[in-house]
């Protein structure tokens, strides 16, 4: 062995033990907090890992994550050159097999060019364009520097060492015989100093890398991949955790100190790479509220790398019977570190989620600190209580009395389940659709094509109460666990089997939130339903823009450009895109407009998250951000699958296109017009 | 300083209201809640009582079922409750229902009584006056805004025109009014610790009521007729024609409104 390589030996082994001790260190401090069953369904979990790890498939979603595909596979490629440099420092001559090898040193270069093109573009985004989702810190600095000059260094060491003659094989590493061709020149010896300089500057920059890792942002290297691991594999809509309440022992049902935390929602913070994607597609963000979903994690994680020796230390006493000591000093995290307004910015629109590459869970956590507040607290905004005072007592945040539930549908003699026929599907109305003057519309409509298709169905009439949705997302999850069991109850006690939802709302918590009560229904949203009666020939749209009637007495006027707005319960939720684009793409002459950001990059109402019953000081507001964005597209009408993106929608009109014809319809409405040559829409005709 | 807050059950404030026409009873079988009055009251007391300590003790007369609601103050904070129940009660007026208050709150010790303004169903506010009278204790309603040291209550009672400043001794009976505070909701720790709180129920023999004070029968007052309110007629609507502005002046004055 080289002197070089027992100096070496030296300095690895004190770089490994630092790298370890950090490392060892923070997953400690994940370990404080509550522990989190995530080893189920393994071979999916594997599955899912090598998907999301290899295949960096949620980095896709914008341009520049191609770069980070190339740093990603070029860093493996390049590990193996990296190995032999070292080797053949530590003992003369030594050569892995791919060492010669045409191919990989040709691959090594060609993603060694592009990764060092692509800090290049990093480096200008971040500190030139100045992106406002990425800080232009130091610590992001130091970790494209490390990555640079490594591969420089790789450059330059290989290229003194190919030189005079390069191999044919060496040849591969076209960069590396570049530069040795230019060095040709250098004397032998001074060759041979050079190229143990810039061994020592490779090996020293890869070990500082190494030991950096844990303690910067870079540690989401190793933490992305084990959370990607360890993701959620419930259905997004179903990912809220469902809490016991009966338990007088529990001191606190939400969390208001990071210990309280699950170990997996700890992992998040230190998984994090703080790209800002999140925060990008944040309606809160975007419309200059308090809440970043990004600041959200990295002062989570400060805070935890702050207090993570203290909370060990408390669990150690805790486990070891040294003395039960709870560490009373960690402060609580709403007002210390999180804000209320923070807090309360959020509208669940799964945005954040959708776009995290390493698979994040933000919004729990923000549920878990809303719990904290109402159910331990019961602090939360006014209008929010006012709310669900509301629903306590009669049913429907809007506090219309629960006799009037089915007062909309009064003149139509819909069927009422347990009265009359129960029918095919269960009409679930939800709560807008059957008190609010506009939203009675919509269900209004519904029932119209319902019945046109032939479709039976009956509805709950005043035994209906509110899902639970808004109240659940606004941290009171005792009040949604009242409703949840009284509805299913209703539910099972009349065999209901399929359910049709107006409200998106409504059908992600019927769907996905009542199984854990107990009620398991087949529950779609009324566009599913429809797209599917288009396809069956049931439902046959009858005018288009420039038609008429079957008897040819009434001209009606059906919109020619509508805007779709994506909800974020059917889209990012559900998942379903297509089939309210399918509903409206069956009306003859309609033409159905894209808004830049849509189907799972649309933008939030602003409603989500029990936003709806909250006032919006903050910034500007979200509906009217959303609005503008639509109205890019020049529509007639904007048109929309959600009680709360109509309201929301219809107000943001108001305030941002005063003095344009352009309508908020619901897809229903759209539908309904078209069947009965009803005038649905003034699109200036 | 140890508080009595008396609550009643009330018909949900938003459901239809159905008077029997033989009796001329409210009908009491539509949703019920707290009467939202009390929940001010109920707020006042647990103030009170974080600044000065003390029992604030929920006392209130109506059906069994009544207990439920009874429970929603003690999930606020109260420490305990009693409930004035018996099927010779129903039917009780004002005065029925304040002697039988008043009784019960005879054996209990207090330095301060504490009602809504008045019930959302009932709607009389007379109960709170009728109580202090038949206890002999200073009354001062409609407050919007209470203070104490422990001896004495400083308040502000509203009126029409703003309000009057008042000094007034303890023990004593008020009752406030809305928008006096926001009431606490209930936290978890509060509903699961309400479950576990004392609620006593007492009926006519316990307190010893004189029968023929209380019920329909002891009533001192009778309804003889009831009739439902006319719906609201359609409002007058003015299209603007350019002469809108004049037409809406002209409309205010002619209802002395300007």
């Amino acid at each position: 062995m080289t002197t070089t390589g027992i100096v070496f030996i030296v300095v690895l082994v004190v770089a490994l033990a630092a790298f370890a001790y950090f490392l060892g260190q923070r997953v400690q401090y994940v370990l404080v907090g509550r522990p989190e069953y995530r080893f189920d369904h393994l071979p999916r979990r594997f599955g899912g890992f090598l998907y999301f790890v290899f295949g960096q498939r949620k980095l896709f979603k914008e341009w520049v994550g191609t770069i980070h595909f190339f740093i990603f596979w070029g860093f493996i490629v390049i590990a193996f050159g990296t190995l032999q440099i070292i080797a053949e420092g530590i003992r003369v001559g030594f050569k892995f097999p791919w060492a010669e090898n045409f191919g990989f040193l040709l691959a090594k270069d060609v993603l060694s060019l592009l990764v060092v093109l692509g800090i290049l573009v990093l480096v200008y985004l971040r500190y030139v364009v100045r992106k406002t989702r990425l800080e232009p810190s130091a610590e992001a600095g130091i970790i494209l520097g490390l990555i640079f000059f490594l591969i420089i260094s790789e450059f330059l060491y290989s290229g003194f060492t190919y030189a005079p003659e390069p191999t044919s094989a060496q040849r591969g590493a076209f960069l590396a015989t570049a530069i040795s061709t230019g060095v040709e020149g250098i004397s032998a010896g001074g060759r041979e100093v050079a190229r143990n300089i810039l061994w020592w500057i490779h090996v020293l920059l890869l070990l500082a890398f190494l030991v950096y890792i844990p303690v910067s942002k870079h540690l989401h290297l190793i933490m992305c991949p084990v959370n990607e691991f360890l993701r959620s594999l419930k259905p997004r809509g179903g990912q809220i955790e469902t809490l016991y309440l009966e338990n007088e022992e529990v001191e606190e049902f939400g969390v208001s100190k990071i210990q309280g935390f699950t170990s997996k929602q700890l992992l998040d913070l230190y998984a994090c790479a703080e790209c800002g994607r999140c925060q990008d597609h944040c309606p809160a963000s975007q419309s200059g509220k308090a809440l970043s979903p990004k600041t959200l994690m990295t002062k989570l994680r400060a805070h935890l790398d702050e207090r993570g020796p203290a909370l060990r230390a408390a669990a150690k006493a805790l486990k070891t019977g040294a003395g039960v000591q709870e560490d009373d000093d960690t402060p609580s995290l709403i007002g210390d570190v999180m804000s209320e307004d923070e807090i309360w910015a959020c509208t669940t629109c799964y945005s954040c989620q959708e776009q995290c590459p390493v698979q994040n869970e933000h919004v729990n956590k923000i549920i878990a600190m809303r719990r904290h507040l109402v159910m331990d607290l019961g602090e939360f905004p006014q209008e929010a209580m006012l709310a669900a005072r509301n629903v306590e007592k009669n049913g429907n945040p809007w506090g219309v009395g629960q006799q009037t539930r089915a007062d909309w549908a009064k003149d139509l003699e819909v069927a009422v389940a347990g009265q009359g026929e129960l029918g095919e599907y269960l009409f679930w109305v939800g709560c807008a659709g059957s008190v609010d003057d506009r939203s009675i519309k919509v269900s209004r409509a519904i029932v119209q094509v319902l019945r046109h298709a032939g479709v039976t169905f009956s509805i709950l009439g005043t035994a209906e109460k509110c899902c639970g949705d808004p109240m659940r997302r606004i941290g009171n999850e005792y009040l949604f666990q009242m409703l949840a069991r009284e509805n299913v109850e209703n539910l099972n006690g009349l065999g209901v089997t399929k359910i049709v939802t107006n409200c998106p709302h409504c059908l992600n918590t019927l769907k996905h939130e009542y199984p854990a009560f107990g009620g398991n229904y087949q529950v779609i949203h009324y566009t599913e339903l429809f797209a599917q009666l288009l396809t069956e020939g049931r439902l046959k749209p009858a005018v288009g823009t420039t038609g008429h009637r079957a008897d040819g007495a009434v001209k009606t006027t059906l919109p020619q450009r509508v805007a779709y707005h994506d909800s974020c319960y059917l889209g990012r939720y559900q998942g379903q895109y297509e089939a309210p684009r399918k509903v409206l793409k069956a009306l003859p002459g309609l033409e159905v407009l894209e808004a830049k950001r849509n189907r799972s990059k649309s933008f939030c109402c602003g409603a989500g998250g029990g936003r709806m019953w909250m006032e919006e000081e903050a910034g500007h507001r979200v509906n009217e951000a959303r609005v503008g964005q639509l109205l890019e597209t020049s529509p007639q009408v904007i048109g929309v699958n959600c009680p709360y993106c109509l309201i929301m929608m219809e107000d943001g009109v108001k305030s941002v296109a005063t003095g344009t014809e352009v309508k908020v319809l619901d897809v229903a409405e759209i539908l309904a017009a078209s069947l009965t040559g009803q005038e649905a829409a003034t699109g200036g005709h | 300083m140890n508080i009595i807050v008396c609550v009643k059950q009330v018909v949900d404030t938003e459901a239809e209201k159905r008077l029997d026409p033989t009796s001329w009873r409210l009908d009491r079988t539509v949703p019920n809640i707290l009467n939202p009055y009390d929940e001010y009251a109920v707020e006042e007391a647990l103030k009170l009582k974080e600044q000065h300590g003390g029992q604030v003790t929920v006392l209130c007369m109506g059906p069994e079922g009544a207990a439920d609601d009874v429970r929603k103050a003690l999930a606020m904070g109260a420490d305990d409750a009693v409930l004035i129940s018996d099927a010779a009660l129903a039917g009780s007026d004002v005065m029925g229902t304040a002697y039988a208050l008043a009784e019960a709150l005879k054996t209990m010790s207090y330095d301060l009584i504490i009602f809504g303004n008045r019930s959302t169903d009932g709607e009389t506010g007379c109960v709170p006056a009728a109580v202090a009278e038949l206890l002999g204790r200073p009354f001062l309603s409609t407050l919007s805004k209470m203070e104490s040291d422990g001896t004495t209550l400083k308040v502000h009672r509203e009126t029409d025109l703003g309000y009057v400043a008042y000094d007034c001794p303890l023990p004593a009976v008020v009752s406030v009014a809305k928008g006096i505070n926001e009431p606490r909701y209930p936290t978890m720790k509060g509903i699961l610790g309400a479950k576990k709180k004392p609620l006593e129920v007492k009926d006519v023999a316990a307190l010893g009521l004189d029968i023929s004070k209380i019920g329909l029968g002891g009533a001192k007052t009778k309804v003889l007729s009831a009739r439902t309110a006319p719906p609201r007629t359609a409002g007058t609507k003015i299209e603007d024609d350019g002469s809108s502005a004049q037409k809406i002046a002209d409309f205010l004055a002619a209802e002395k409104l300007l």
